[in-house]
């Protein structure tokens, strides 16, 4: 009797995790997963933002991002270099990051403004959360450290017919932005189906939604991010047209003299 | 003369006093079911809704409202012998703190979250205003500096002396009693939290709100007991009867609770104005019914036969013409408040109107009903008392009849001197003022607008391409004009934002606090804004595609007419440099407070001359005369001359309730004119002679007319313990008026008609 009751529990126990399709993978593990996935040395996207504000009213800036790792060399995490094409009075406007892998070092950061014909450096934190008025913090867009969070399973959910991964992610830094993350994840491609953010006091604060899912260069990206930000009534659209990876990009990219140009080529 | 046909009034009576039950229950059934709707009366203290809503003030207000942002702030203020002492500063971050983790707060500007842009090499930093707490005097004079040069912040944020700083709360709800009632708590739970050893004072718009809600509530428990038991006790002392002091009660008891009822079922608001609905029924309301039982009293003692039915058919006979036209006047003064501008005049004289013609019907339906079922008690006032009494009355007119050219004389000079007071009559519109200066919500304003630029603002509307620097040219030029003018302490617009970006990328250089020359400039400052900026800030000065933007002026005075000007020179100044195109309104607080100006001046005179002509058209038709008329409005218009005088040199403002005065006073006080023409007509066509027949209606109708105009006094004078300054000041002015006009019944009218002997009255008939 005693036997049988050890082997009801163990295939309970069993059938749940066959359920749950997980009994050897964490919450941790995934997130590895989505990082791995979209591990790549170089990015060059062309996208369009489109801001929506409380009353409906929209803003639409296109530009031109380079992204290159440098995984530490020269102390450099990443550099980036963003170009404005539109609209038409901010065309050519450009500001490039650099990142550094030692937390503590500010970033640094140099616009210039086409209209001046001048470059000009930015110290110090941003004191927008935001990046450039849009839903999206410079910490959403960058690569966050995995272990920054603690990541649990909650289990599967269908959403919009297909079955992911839910993940909690609690920021270990109790000063974070956020209290907590759940993502929705695709299995097998690993990436972001949903995302919500909740804010310090527990309340929801903004849900990413992601679409038009497709495979480039043999990596999985959403070409279309849509950020609903509840805590302001604020919109955020970002919609991918071209995107390259892990081509050929050189370092001479990521100067004040490629940012001052206001193009790469 | 008499209203109604003959038989109809007999038929009316006779039902009365046929089916006393019947009336009598169908009264107090009909007022429950009016009553019943009371608690649906819902409380309105915004100051807004003083103005007409189709008005183009509010419309563009609430235009402005929808593009920018509501203007819905709580004002903190901490004064401290140094703000930017260590533990003041931590006070204020953990402040700060808080109010930004309440739901109802959007967001939160203080001197912890600000951030500084200063030069570097190459380029410039951003960076918060206070990274780390000073800790020594050197580190905090470096952050006084800083401070100091920062406009957006000095004089601002922080008082020019840097003994106070404001956290400024910017709610995320707007309007509704709830958000004030909940906004008011939290502050005030905040301010006792953080007080001590600094102090705190709390100010704003939902504060202000649940404040005069507050003290209207206040108000109304105060005056509505004290003015309900100053009457019984005035009656009880006249009648000395029980029957006579309950039934002129329980006339104004009714007539309050229906007028109260339709104000519920028409859906109006309860104002602070709407104070005044109760405490005048209280004043007035009861005269009609009086009248009656104390005539029934008399004909009832000098009757052999005691035929009670017979006694009330004589005195309702006797009593209709004079009582129907005291308060028909009334009503008539009441409905010309239906010429003023202000919803909340318009609203008084309908309400009050349809209480007072209530009491009417009620004194001649309900009250003989009544009168019939009770007992007839009562001692009246004594024979001995009664006879002093014409015994001073008939000294006095002899006095007024024998030197009447000499005090005419007197009394034309008094008019003329008195009316030089006149031109010097303040307008004072601003809602602040409700309250006595040493009054803690006057207290927290004051220092908002002495150390924080004023919390009174002007809005400009600006269209077109907002960042093309023509358009901006012109903000700027306009926000130059309006920062000379002397009672804006400062401006905010969208061009400050551009030239401090200009000034950052040139190395935070003063010099480059200028405009820049290019659209693209403009345009890629404002991007530069949403990098190293809180694009928030944005949002208040301009709209989401660049095609509108708000010029605001902070303004610190609180003078009514300075800001009536400021309004109109602006308006002014815009139209002839620039143009509506550009700049299609000029709006905001200060514009309502200073139109309310022209709005009550306009106001006070339509309804002024709307009552005169209506009041004296009454007379003329009452006597078939037009010099009846015209002699009817004499003693008024000496009362009316004489308050505006005594506004005018004792600098008592004409505002929203004031201004209602002389029609009320002109509908009331026309009573006792018209009481003493009637007699006088009676006295004179049963033969007397002039001289005599003034005693005679001295000694008989004098003693009503003084009786009554004491009751109303009595009755007004309960409006000097409210909370509110107009009121307060209404109170005494109406006091004082209907003084005047009772006085200039008993001393201008027996020495006008004695020297005149105008022909409707001396005719032969």
């Amino acid at each position: 009797m005693k036997n049988f009751k050890v082997f009801i529990t163990f295939t309970i126990v069993i059938m749940v995790f066959a359920q749950l399709g997980l009994a050897q993978i964490s919450g941790r593990d995934i997130m590895q997963k989505v990082d791995e996935q979209a591990s790549v040395r170089t990015e060059m996207n062309k996208s369009k933002m489109t801001l929506i504000n409380d009353k409906g009213k929209t803003r639409e800036r296109e530009l031109t991002r380079y992204i290159k790792s440098f995984d530490g060399a020269g102390g450099i995490d990443t550099k980036t270099l963003i170009i404005f094409d539109y609209p038409a009075d901010i065309r050519g406007t450009g500001l490039l990051l650099w990142t550094y892998t030692d937390a503590a070092k500010d970033d640094d950061r140099w616009l210039y403004l086409p209209a001046l014909k001048k470059v000009r450096r930015i110290a110090g934190e941003s004191k927008n959360d935001y990046f450039m008025g849009t839903d999206f913090t410079y910490d959403d867009m960058g690569a966050r450290n995995i272990d920054d969070d603690n990541h649990t399973l909650l289990g599967k959910e269908t959403i919009d017919g297909i079955e992911c991964y839910k993940v909690e992610s609690v920021p270990v830094n109790k000063n974070d932005l956020y209290s907590k993350k759940i993502t929705w994840i695709i299995p097998e491609k690993w990436v972001f189906m949903k995302v919500e953010f909740y804010d310090k006091s527990g309340v929801l604060q903004k849900v990413l939604t992601t679409s038009d899912i497709r495979e480039i260069d043999g990596i999985w990206l959403p070409h279309v991010l849509f950020m609903n930000n509840f805590s302001k009534t604020h919109q955020t659209k970002i919609e991918v047209h071209e995107v390259k990876f892990d081509s050929k990009m050189d370092d001479q990219i990521f100067t004040q003299t490629i940012l001052q140009r206001g193009r790469v080529q | 003369m008499s209203f109604g046909k003959q038989d109809h009034v007999k038929t009316w009576i006779d039902f009365v006093m046929q089916y006393p039950r019947i009336v009598i229950g169908f009264s107090i059934l009909f007022t429950l079911l009016m009553g019943w709707n009371i608690p649906k009366i819902t409380i309105d203290s915004d100051i807004i809704s003083m103005l007409p809503e189709d008005q183009e003030i509010i419309v563009s207000i609430n235009e402005m409202e929808e593009i920018f942002g509501g203007s819905e702030l709580v004002i903190m203020s901490l004064k401290s012998d140094d703000i930017f002492s260590e533990a003041t500063l931590r006070k204020i971050r953990a402040l700060s703190e808080e109010i930004e983790g309440l739901p109802i707060v959007d967001r939160v500007l203080s001197i912890t979250n600000m951030f500084k842009i200063s030069g570097i090499e190459g380029g410039f930093e951003v960076r918060d205003l206070i990274e780390k707490i000073p800790e020594n005097e050197a580190e905090r004079a470096v952050l006084r500096q800083v401070v100091m040069d920062d406009e957006l912040i000095y004089g601002n944020i922080v008082s020019k002396d840097f003994q106070r700083t404001s956290v400024i709360a910017i709610l995320s709800v707007s309007g509704g009693s709830d958000t004030d009632q909940i906004a008011y708590k939290i502050f005030h739970d905040l301010k006792r939290k953080y007080t001590g050893p600094e102090e705190i004072n709390v100010a704003g718009l939902p504060i202000t709100r649940k404040s005069i809600t507050l003290t209207m509530q206040k108000d109304m428990k105060a005056l509505f007991p004290f003015g309900i038991s100053l009457m019984i006790f005035l009656l009880i002392i006249s009648f000395r009867s029980w029957t006579g002091a309950f039934l002129p009660f329980v006339v104004v008891i009714m007539s309050i609770i229906n007028t109260l009822g339709l104000m519920a079922l028409l859906g109006l608001k309860f104002s602070f104005i709407s104070i005044l609905i109760p405490v005048m029924l209280i004043a007035i309301a009861n005269d009609y019914s009086i009248h009656i039982i104390s005539h029934y009293f008399e004909e009832y003692h000098a009757s052999a036969d005691k035929q009670k039915n017979m006694i009330i058919h004589r005195t309702v006979e006797y009593l209709q013409t004079p009582v129907f036209l005291a308060g028909i006047t009334t009503v008539i003064g009441f409905l010309s408040l239906q010429s003023h501008v202000l919803p909340p005049a318009r609203q008084l004289g309908l309400l009050a109107s349809f209480g007072v013609a209530l009491a009417l019907l009620l004194s001649v339906t309900f009250v003989p009903a009544a009168l019939q079922l009770l007992d007839v008690p009562m001692i009246l006032k004594s024979d001995d008392k009664s006879q002093r009494m014409s015994r001073f009355l008939n000294r006095w007119g002899s006095f007024f009849i024998k030197h009447r050219i000499r005090f005419l004389s007197v009394c034309l000079i008094f008019v003329l001197l008195i009316a030089s007071g006149i031109p010097r009559i303040v307008v004072d519109t601003n809602p602040m003022h409700y309250y006595r200066k040493s009054s803690e919500i006057r207290v927290n304003n004051d220092i908002i607008d002495k150390y924080f630029g004023g919390s009174t603002q002007l809005s400009i509307k600006a269209e077109g391409d907002i960042k093309d620097p023509i358009v901006l040219r012109k903000m700027e030029q306009l926000c130059d004009y309006l920062e000379q003018e002397p009672t804006v302490t400062r401006t905010i617009s969208i061009v400050d934002y551009i030239k401090k970006m200009n000034k950052a990328f040139n190395g935070d250089s003063s010099q480059y606090y200028v405009l820049p020359d290019t659209r693209e400039a403009v345009a890629q400052y404002l991007l530069l804004f949403s990098i190293s900026g809180d694009e928030d800030d944005l949002s208040q000065v301009v709209d989401y595609d660049y095609r509108q933007a708000q010029i605001l002026a902070r303004v610190n005075e609180t003078s009514s007419v300075s800001l009536n000007r400021l309004l109109k020179d602006t308006r002014q100044y815009v139209k002839t440099e620039f143009g509506e195109a550009t700049f299609p309104a000029v709006t905001g607080f200060v514009a309502v407070i200073g139109e309310l100006v022209d709005l009550v001046v306009r106001g006070q005179m339509y309804s002024l001359i709307l009552s005169i002509v209506l009041v004296s058209l009454v007379c003329m038709v009452l006597f078939r005369s037009v010099v009846a008329g015209l002699l009817s409005i004499v003693p008024l218009s000496v009362a009316i001359i004489t308050v505006f005088g005594l506004m005018g040199y004792s600098g008592i403002e004409l505002n929203v309730a004031t201004a209602m005065l002389s029609s009320i006073m002109i509908g009331v006080g026309v009573d006792y004119t018209i009481h003493f023409l009637y007699r006088f007509r009676y006295e004179v066509q049963a033969g007397r002679p002039a001289q005599e027949a003034v005693i005679r209606t001295l000694i008989t109708s004098g003693k009503g007319i003084i009786y009554n105009a004491l009751s109303v006094i009595v009755g007004f004078t309960v409006l000097l313990v409210s909370g509110f300054l107009p009121i307060y000041f209404f109170g005494f002015l109406i006091v004082f008026s209907i003084s005047t006009c009772l006085i200039g019944a008993l001393t201008i009218m027996p020495a006008l008609l004695v020297m005149i002997k105008p022909k409707f009255i001396f005719k032969k008939s």
